[in-house]
C-alpha cells in the first residue's frame, strides 16, 4: 500500500502588499521585484487574524469542494511556524473547529519552506502502517508577523497562506514513490527569528532575520544536490520527469537551480508572481494550479523539493494518478 | 594560478550571469550596474566554488571585492597560501 494526494485546497488572507508599498517602505525597485524576484504582490493576515482561521479556511474549502466527510478523517498535521499558541498545537485547535472525531490523531510540525515534504511523508507512514486512511495536512504560516517592513532583506519575500491537502491510500505504483531528506543544523542561524522562542537575546530584535547571501549559496547547492541524490536512486534522467515543482523562494533562485539541473523551462514550475513565498504552502500551491490547469496526465513524475529554515530540506519523487 | 587567468576566470563567471557585461579590473560589479544584488550572490557562490575558497561579508565589504581586480587579487593572494 502507498499514498498520494487526492484533493488540494489554497486559502489567502485579503490584505494585499504590493510592490509599490514597498518601494516607498523600504526602498525597493518594483522592476527588481517584479523581473527578478518574480513576486508581484503577496497577501498578509490582518492583525486579529490567527493561523487557525487560516488554516480552518483552507480545509473547510477543501472538505466541502470535494464532499469530503470530516468524520472520516484519521489524521490531521498542521505545519506552521506561527501558531496561534506555543500551546496547546494548532492541530488541536483546528480539530475541534473542523469537528474532526475524537479518535482522529492530531498535531504540529514545525517546519518552514521543507514542511510540506516533510509533512507529506509523516503522514503517508501513518497511512503505510495502517494508522491511518485518510490524513489531512494543513500547511499554514504567517511569515508576515515576523517582518519587518524595512528590511531589504525579507520584506519582498513572504506572503501568508493556507493550503490543505487530502492524502489517501493508493496502489504502490503510483503517489509518493521515493523520499530523501536533510538537515544542516549547523546553519540554524542563518534564516531565523531570534528573541520567538524561550531563549532571549537582547542584542537582537524579534524580526526574521536573513543571511541572503548562505541561503542562496544552500538552495543553489543543495537542491541539485538532493534532487541528483533522488534521481540516481531511482535511475531516473531528468527527462523522465514531466514537472519540477520546487519551494517557490524567489525566480532568480529557481532560475539558478533550473540551470544548474539543465531542467526544459517547459518542465519548470514558477508560480509565485500573485503569492510570494508562502513558506510551507507554495509546492501544494503550485501543484493545485497545475492540476487546475489539466496538464498532468496520468503517470506523470513529478518531483517536489521542499527546502529553507533549519537548514532543512527534503525532496519527493511521486508519480500522480487521478 | 596567474593574475590574468584569474582574472579570465572572472570574466566567464560575470558573463555566465551578465552576458552583455564589458568589464576591466576597475569594473564595480555593483556600483557600475553590472549585477544586482541577487546577481552579486550568485557571482559570489559561483566564485567560491570556481576556485574552491570561501569567502566572508566582512571581506567582501573590507576588501571591496566587488571590484574585479581587487578580486583577483584577493584570490591570487589566498590561492597562493595552499
Amino acid at each position: 500500500m502507498n499514498y498520494k494526494i487526492k484533493a488540494t485546497e489554497f486559502y489567502l488572507p485579503e490584505k494585499i502588499i504590493d510592490n509599490r508599498f514597498l518601494q516607498e517602505k523600504a526602498g525597493i525597485d518594483i522592476n527588481f521585484l517584479e523581473n527578478k524576484v518574480g513576486i508581484k504582490k503577496r497577501h498578509i493576515a490582518k492583525d486579529e487574524e490567527t493561523t487557525s482561521d487560516m488554516g480552518t479556511k483552507a480545509a473547510e474549502t477543501l472538505i466541502n469542494k470535494n464532499n469530503i466527510d470530516a468524520g472520516s478523517i484519521d489524521l490531521l498535521i498542521i505545519c506552521t511556524q506561527n501558531p496561534d499558541y506555543k500551546l496547546p498545537t494548532t492541530a488541536c485547535i483546528i480539530q475541534n473547529r473542523l469537528n474532526l472525531k475524537p479518535s482522529c490523531i492530531a498535531f504540529d510540525v514545525n517546519l518552514g519552506c521543507s514542511g510540506f515534504v516533510y509533512s507529506l511523508a509523516i503522514a503517508g507512514n501513518f497511512i503505510k502502517t495502517g494508522m491511518a486512511a485518510s490524513a489531512l495536512l494543513i500547511m499554514v504560516d504567517q511569515y508576515s508577523k515576523l517582518i519587518d517592513y524595512t528590511d531589504k532583506n525579507t520584506a519582498s519575500l513572504f506572503g501568508d497562506a493556507a493550503s490543505a491537502i487530502l492524502l489517501k491510500p493508493c496502489s504502490d505504483s503510483e503517489g509518493v514513490i521515493d523520499t530523501v531528506f536533510g538537515t544542516d543544523g549547523s546553519n540554524a542561524d542563518k534564516l531565523i527569528a531570534f528573541n520567538s522562542g524561550v531563549k532571549l537575546d537582547h542584542e537582537k530584535n524579534k524580526f526574521l532575520f536573513m543571511d541572503g547571501r548562505e541561503i542562496f549559496k544552500f538552495s543553489v547547492q543543495i537542491v541539485p544536490a538532493s534532487v541528483n541524490e533522488l534521481l540516481k536512486k531511482q535511475n531516473l534522467k531528468i527527462n523522465d520527469i514531466r514537472f519540477f515543482i520546487f519551494h517557490q523562494a524567489n525566480r532568480y533562485i529557481l532560475t539558478e537551480i533550473q540551470t544548474r539541473l539543465e531542467i526544459p523551462v517547459d518542465k519548470m514550475v514558477i508560480d509565485l508572481e500573485d503569492y510570494g513565498n508562502t513558506v510551507s504552502s507554495t509546492i501544494p500551491i503550485a501543484y493545485h494550479n497545475l492540476i487546475k490547469k489539466n496538464v498532468l496526465k496520468n503517470d506523470d513524475l513529478i518531483i517536489f523539493c521542499g527546502f529553507g529554515v533549519g537548514l532543512s530540506w527534503g525532496t519527493v519523487l511521486y508519480r500522480f494518478n487521478n | 594560478m596567474e593574475n590574468q587567468q584569474i582574472f579570465d576566470k572572472l570574466n566567464l563567471i560575470v558573463k555566465s550571469i551578465n552576458g552583455n557585461a564589458v568589464l576591466n579590473e576597475n569594473t564595480a560589479l555593483i556600483g557600475d550596474s553590472i549585477l544586482d544584488s541577487l546577481e552579486f550572490m550568485n557571482y559570489i557562490t559561483k566564485v567560491e566554488e570556481s576556485f574552491e575558497i570561501s569567502i566572508s561579508d566582512s571581506e567582501i565589504n573590507r576588501l571591496q571585492l566587488g571590484i574585479l581586480g581587487n578580486m583577483a587579487n584577493y584570490i591570487s593572494s589566498k590561492t597562493s597560501k595552499n
